[in-house]
């Protein structure tokens, strides 16, 4: 009904001497630009308004669609080239007294069946994309964990020494500090063995800073601040952190975290082997990584492997429920107030986790005998190290955050 | 390059005459509108790796622009910034000038891109690990939501977090609680930066933060 | 009528002054002030012209469903329009031709303009921007608005405009939707993702910003509902 309607007002608007309304491009007009009437006539097409008028002969005449969505058009001849005049009254077209060429016309077909054409596609495309990212987003969980381990290690590697490049490069390593380095290497070693034949190389590093942090990097490279190693009793403890951060790794939570918010482009993408979308989608959440907490799921999984780590090494995991629990203590000592702030908005400890923690603690039927480790040696050892400075020190300009805690 | 900053101060934009066969380096999604050819070469920020990094820490895009003018007259290009507000022009002559994560738009080809690390704190109240580090010789614009005070500070001054653009180098940054814990461990509020040496820094007048806040309870 | 812009850039606010016997019609909620002997009438659709349907497809595209139309009494009066986000305003004088328009630019024009919602087809679709653009035909003036300052490009060689840096263009402009860099890969992960080519004769208006940029910004920062 309504296509009917719109060809009575189109007819309309061709009067009965067959005028169209039209508009011309001509510099003499003020715009570049002008409206007029057009009229069809034995010679050929005639323009006119109050400023000008102009005939574009028949012989040789361009007949083409343009304009936005191709709705106008439009006239040219090699005759008049100063002139470009158009309509946005199709009807035009079925004109009789309108001599279109035979290219033209094949043209201006096409590009109306092109159009069509496009809409199908397009309803055709939107349903299926949208189908298809239903069946996706239903199973991210499960892809997440597919696409990460596609990307390999090396990568994650790579990835993870840039970022301890910057990150502790304005740092001291203590644990490569030739008074530390043999013992920080044998206390980790046993732990180490444990997890052996993983995917990743792990590198255990202990930096100065005052903060108790540990946190691990993709590809294997894990943080121990100083000030986590301070806080400790004994080497368990220590080792009870690095466990559950070994753990995080080696179940890629971050990784994963980050691609569950993959997109269909991406993994496209990563079927046909192609993963630099998915770095490039790992590097776009990475923030994640190092700001947020994991998913509480995933922390009771880094609990549960890491106190299966600790158990294949033969060392005592409710270790990690002691230093756990001194962390979360910190929150109420007025001094460590900004030093908690680190731990805890990114290693959560929830009362569920230490309650799980004590109930596989009760559950275990080995005793474990402590690790041989001079833990209090060590600890004066760093503390010796802490308080000299070192000889390379760059100036003091450089150091930001580093500096703030006096030792 | 002739470059003219309009719309100022809360709607700037930039206006780019590239001349032959120069360049101009922007933000993703910071052209508006362009001539149709003027090259556009998507390269990753500093190389693979160093863009990743960028993007993973710094807050800025994994990808950075280049704008190239490969024909024979000069081209326009229109560079835009998506929060309302003012944008600066700053000559480098060798030195360096630290800006905020999402403050940069665009700069010359000499000058480099960088990073320096802003400690965990700054991580944690979300302003990002990074802080973008550009130095050499060029010229940098920057914008920021609202309008920018500059400020030339002598001693210590404080600012609050989510309002602070952009610093030399020279200056330190240490993030402090303004308030109690829980205000300072619940989501990055509450610390203030305390910033302390001699030169210049520049402040936004208004905060996303603030916005944000305001929008919160009414939503 | 005539049109004085007020406050440009940041704050633009349009003062029409309109002779007795002519109309204007403008966006519900546009007026912000008028003088005290203008007649207003609300319908939802053109005066004389239209019906629901019509109001229905402006309500689609971002626009209110109705319309506000101003008859000043016997000795002229003025309306001054403004609109909801803060940023520039712009008059244009149609002369017989057609002037597309991205959906909630819209805020007055003179009665005798016909003003239709289209769907630009598919190709905005896949732009992420919205789908819908206004067209408003006839002669006489218009008055848009947009977020953030806005800019004249005309067209003599192919521009690109960034689709939702799109105020409003001439009809006689060619465009496609197309990628901004070399590869598709590229213009993704660049950012600039897809972008308008125009080509002809013409003239596009653009914008400093878009909402939906400062809205990514904004978005992840507000509490979830």
């Amino acid at each position: 009904m309504f296509r009917q309607v719109r060809k009575i007002m189109s007819r309309a608007m061709k009067d009965e001497q067959g005028e169209y309304q039209a508009g011309a491009f001509h510099e003499m007009f003020a715009r570049g630009r002008a409206s007029g009437r057009l009229r069809l006539t034995r010679e050929g097409v005639a323009f006119s308004n109050d400023q000008g008028s102009v005939l574009l002969p028949m012989s040789g005449l361009k007949v083409e669609l343009g304009g936005a969505s191709d709705r106008l058009v439009f006239f040219k001849s090699a005759a008049e080239p100063a002139w470009s005049v158009y309509t946005s009254d199709r009807d035009i077209l079925k004109d009789p007294s309108l001599e279109i060429s035979l290219a033209d016309r094949q043209a201006i077909s096409k590009t109306r069946s092109l159009a069509k054409l496009a809409w199908v596609a397009a309803v055709g495309l939107v349903l299926a994309a949208g189908l298809v990212t239903l069946l996706l987003w239903s199973q991210r969980a499960l892809l997440s964990g597919w696409l990460a381990s596609k990307i390999p290690a090396e990568q994650e590697a790579k990835l993870g020494e840039l970022i301890a490049e910057q990150f502790a490069g304005s740092k001291r390593v203590l644990s490569e500090d030739e008074d530390l380095a043999g013992d920080w290497g044998a206390m980790l070693a046993p732990l180490l063995e444990g997890v052996d034949g993983n995917r990743y190389d792990y590198d255990i590093v202990l930096i100065e800073d005052s903060v108790p942090n540990a946190f691990a990097l993709p590809g294997g490279k894990i943080f121990v601040h100083s000030g986590l190693l301070l806080q400790a009793e004994r080497p368990e403890e220590v080792l009870g952190v690095v466990a559950h951060e070994i753990a995080h790794v080696n179940l890629q939570h971050g990784t994963r975290a980050v691609l569950e918010t993959v997109t269909l482009v991406v993994v496209v993408q990563a079927l046909i082997g192609d993963f630099s979308g998915v770095i490039a989608l790992a590097a776009e959440g990475g923030v994640a990584l190092l700001t947020k907490a994991h998913s509480r799921d995933a922390e009771r999984e880094a609990d549960e492997v890491g106190w299966g780590y600790m158990m294949k090494a033969g060392l005592d995991p409710a270790a990690m429920i002691s230093l756990f629990e001194k962390l979360g203590e910190l929150q109420e000592v007025h001094e460590g107030l900004e030093d908690a702030i680190a731990w805890i908005s990114t290693h959560p400890t929830t009362d569920e986790r230490v309650a799980t923690l004590e109930g596989k603690r009760d559950a275990l039927t080995e005793e474990y005998a402590p690790l041989v480790f001079d833990f209090e040696s060590f600890l004066t050892r760093v503390r010796g190290v802490l308080l000299n400075p070192e000889d390379d020190e760059s100036p003091t300009e450089n150091r930001e955050e580093s500096d703030e805690h006096t030792h | 390059m002739n470059t003219h900053i309009e719309g100022s101060p809360s709607f700037a934009y930039i206006q780019v005459d590239l001349e032959p066969g120069e360049s101009v380096i922007a933000e993703s999604n910071a052209m508006a509108s362009m001539a149709g050819d003027i090259d556009l070469d998507t390269k990753f920020n500093g190389g693979f790796m160093r863009g990743l990094l960028r993007k993973f820490l710094g807050g800025e895009s994994l990808f950075v622009n280049h704008f190239t003018n490969n024909q024979a007259e000069a081209r326009r290009i229109t560079l835009v910034q998506p929060n309302p507000g003012d944008i600066h022009e700053l000559e480098l002559n060798g030195d360096s000038f630290c800006l905020q994560p999402g403050a940069y738009i665009c700069s010359s080809p000499d000058v480099e891109l960088g990073l320096q690390w802003a400690g965990l704190r700054s991580g944690i109240s979300r302003e990002g690990f990074f802080r973008l580090k550009l130095s050499g010789h060029g010229t940098v614009w920057y914008g920021a939501y609202g309008g920018m005070i500059t400020r030339q500070i002598d001693g210590e001054y404080i600012v609050d977090t989510s309002h602070l653009v952009g610093y030399e180098p020279q200056i330190n940054l240490k993030l402090q609680l303004a308030g109690g814990l829980f205000s300072s461990f619940f989501g990055g509020e509450g610390l203030v930066t305390r910033v302390e040496g001699k030169g210049k820094i520049v402040i936004q007048t208004r905060s996303l933060s603030g916005l944000r806040d305001y929008m919160n309870p009414r939503i | 009528m005539e049109v004085e812009l007020m406050h440009q850039p940041g704050n633009s606010a349009a003062r029409m002054i309109i002779p007795a016997g002519e109309t204007v019609t403008a966006e519900a909620g546009a007026m912000i002030s008028m003088s005290s002997d203008v007649q207003i009438e609300t319908t939802t659709h053109k005066r004389g012209k239209g019906g629901v349907m019509k109001a229905l497809r402006r309500m689609l595209s971002g626009e209110s469903m109705f319309l506000n139309h101003f008859t000043p009494g016997a000795n002229g009066g003025e309306v001054i329009v403004a609109a909801t986000l803060a940023g520039d305003m712009m008059v244009y004088d149609l002369d017989d031709e057609e002037l597309v328009v991205q959906s909630g630019s819209f805020v007055a024009c003179e009665e005798q303009l016909d003003v239709d919602m289209n769907w630009q087809g598919f190709k905005s679709l896949l732009s992420g921007e919205s789908v819908f653009w206004l067209r408003i035909r006839g002669t006489g003036k218009v008055v848009l608005s947009s977020f953030g300052a806005i800019y004249q490009l005309s067209v003599d060689s192919e521009q690109i405009v960034d689709t939702g840096h799109i105020v409003a263009f001439n009809e006689t402009l060619d465009f496609t939707i197309s990628k901004a860099g070399k590869s598709w890969l590229q213009s993704i992960l660049g950012g600039e993702g897809f972008v308008c080519r125009f080509n002809g004769r013409g003239t596009v208006w653009c914008q400093s910003h878009n909402a939906s940029s400062f809205g990514r910004n904004l978005g992840p920062m507000l509490k979830p509902r």
